[in-house]
């Protein structure tokens, strides 16, 4: 297992017109391995993960300090080209969010807007993401019926198989199971340890048993702010600082 | 005193109950007996006139010797305007509404939707009026026509009519995209022309669809301004700067000369058949897009 930094938050504050959202996040995340984010409603990580792919730029008022590197490249500079690190950074969201359109073309969405393909190499591609996601054997007769009509832990394999696509290096996760069945979370943490082979994970979770059964690092979240950062089994186990204790234990949040 | 509080709710209650029950009564009694009244008068002309010759015939001389009822000229007068009507306000329409929708700060937004609903607001007539006196020198000296009154000047007023219409429930489609689409097409790396052009116009197209065939519907309706300025010549149009005639125009301007329970006077009914077939069959379409979105 590699130990190498992929994205390194440095002092990082985000501002919702007057109100302080984030405070002096510093935060490595390491290649290769899922880094949960845990903490109670409103604690600022849904925030700091969106921060990450810059999606809080859809938001007008939103100001931020400090920066976030990604492979060592400032992800807030001026002269970052938004669409190629979105390529490399890519997003799961909450509640599954396919396109209107059919499974394939869903799938070859990404591959469409930055890469030149053949229809070969893009019909490879799309196999081989919907073959990563454990979709293939169920859907190879059926990449024509609208991704809709999926069921909802299929729509939301479908969007990591979207996402896988375009080759990123780092999956970044809010709650990808929230709107799912028990059995289909199950699965899907499966599918999120296997994806830890190549990729890196940043997941966002509500569900502590699920951060504690996926993660190999646990950050804890309160109020805008880190309170603790550690291998998972540290924070779950022995954790140093009594406000983690008290929210993983239950006793708050 | 009690007792009778209720009594008198009861009868205001029974009053009322019928009285709504006859408001709806009478509107849908309206709408049967203008539908067969229509049909009477209009099916009447087949008892002397061949629905064939109605149907395909080339000509529309409803007073030479013998009339020629041929309504060929005067579908395609309305097919020529409507279409390029449609040719012109789509574009220019999908156009506004996509920039009010999805480009145009929030302030801007507010008073754009402003104008448009502004221009649904003008009476028609001013601005076949408005037409007359613009639209019609231009067209004649740009194209060096005899004439500026043709099919083409009313396409270019019919879309400025059709473009509320098409603009504001497109734009309605538009809005009701759900934010996820847009969130998952930026997360993967769309640019806004992307997002709208793979993700947004895939995702309203029913709703498109429903406000150019509800824009379709306006334009093929419209009369008082088509007969202002398309020139009204019921003969085949072989070009788009000639004048035509369309139904809608034949059936204002000959209603008044025609002899109530003549031939003619069938036959503009006929016309009047042929319209609403082609109105219900555009609203139904319209309809149905619009169903299938929910």
């Amino acid at each position: 297992m590699s130990e190498r930094t992929i994205i390194r938050i440095n002092h990082f504050n985000l501002f919702y017109d007057q109100f302080h959202a984030l405070k002096d996040i510093c935060l490595e995340i390491p290649e290769k391995q899922v880094t949960a984010m845990i903490g109670p409603s409103g604690c600022g990580k849904s925030t700091l993960l969106r921060s990450i792919n810059r999606m809080n730029d859809l938001i007008d008022t939103v100001r931020i300090t400090g920066q976030i590197l990604v492979d060592d490249q400032p992800i807030y500079d001026k002269g970052l080209n938004l669409v190629s690190f979105r390529k490399k950074v890519g997003m799961v969201f909450q509640r599954p969010n396919p396109f209107p359109l059919s499974v394939y073309e869903n799938v070859a969405f990404g591959p469409r807007l930055h890469m030149k393909l053949t229809k070969k190499e893009l019909h490879g591609r799309v196999q081989q993401s919907l073959e990563d996601v454990d979709l293939w054997s169920d859907l190879k007769d059926s990449l024509d019926i609208s991704a809709l009509d999926l069921s909802g832990e299929q729509q939301q394999r479908l969007c990591i198989a979207r996402l896988l696509a375009v080759s990123p290096e780092v999956l970044l996760m809010d709650e990808p199971c929230s709107a799912l069945d028990p059995n289909a979370t199950q699965r899907v943490e499966e599918l999120i340890r296997d994806l830890k082979n190549d990729y890196t994970i940043v997941i966002v979770t509500h569900n502590m048993a699920q951060a504690a059964r996926v993660s190999d690092q646990t950050a804890y979240f309160y109020l805008g702010e880190v309170v603790e950062i550690g291998p998972t089994e540290k924070i779950f186990t022995t954790p140093s600082k009594k406000e983690t204790e008290d929210y993983i234990t239950g006793r708050f949040g | 005193m009690n007792f009778l509080k209720h009594r008198w709710n009861d009868i205001v209650e029974y009053v009322m109950e019928k009285v709504i029950f006859l408001a709806g009564i009478i509107s849908i009694a309206f709408v049967v007996l203008i539908f067969i009244f229509l049909l009477k008068e209009g099916l009447s002309l087949f008892k002397t006139y061949s629905p064939f010759s109605f149907l395909f015939g080339l000509s529309w001389y409803p007073i030479s010797h013998p009339p020629k009822f041929g309504v060929v000229p005067l579908f395609l007068g309305s097919i020529v305007v409507t279409l390029g009507a449609i040719l012109i306000a789509v574009p220019l329409g999908v156009g506004a509404a996509i920039y009010i929708a999805e480009v145009a700060p929030r302030w801007l937004r507010e008073i754009l939707k402003g104008l448009v609903e502004f221009l649904a607001a003008i009476p028609s007539i001013v601005l076949g009026f408005i037409g007359l006196v613009t639209l019609v020198p231009i067209v004649k000296e740009v194209f060096g026509l005899p004439t500026g009154l043709t099919a083409l000047s009313g396409a270019i007023m019919l879309a400025f009519m059709a473009m509320p219409t098409i603009v504001s429930i497109m734009e309605d489609a538009l809005t009701a995209v759900p934010e996820s689409y847009r969130a998952g097409a930026v997360a993967l790396g769309a640019t806004k022309w992307q997002m709208i052009w793979r993700v947004l116009l895939p995702a309203a197209s029913s709703g498109i669809l429903a406000a150019i065939m509800l824009g379709i519907g306006r334009v093929i309706g419209e009369t008082m301004a088509v007969m202002m300025i398309t020139g009204n010549a019921a003969r085949i149009p072989t070009s788009i700067t000639q004048p035509v005639r369309t139904m809608t125009a034949t059936i204002a301007a000959e209603m008044g000369e025609a002899v109530q329970g003549s031939e003619h006077y069938f036959a503009l009914f006929g016309i009047g058949i042929l319209l609403f077939c082609i109105t219900f069959l555009i609203n139904f379409t319209a309809s149905f897009f619009i169903k299938r979105k929910r």
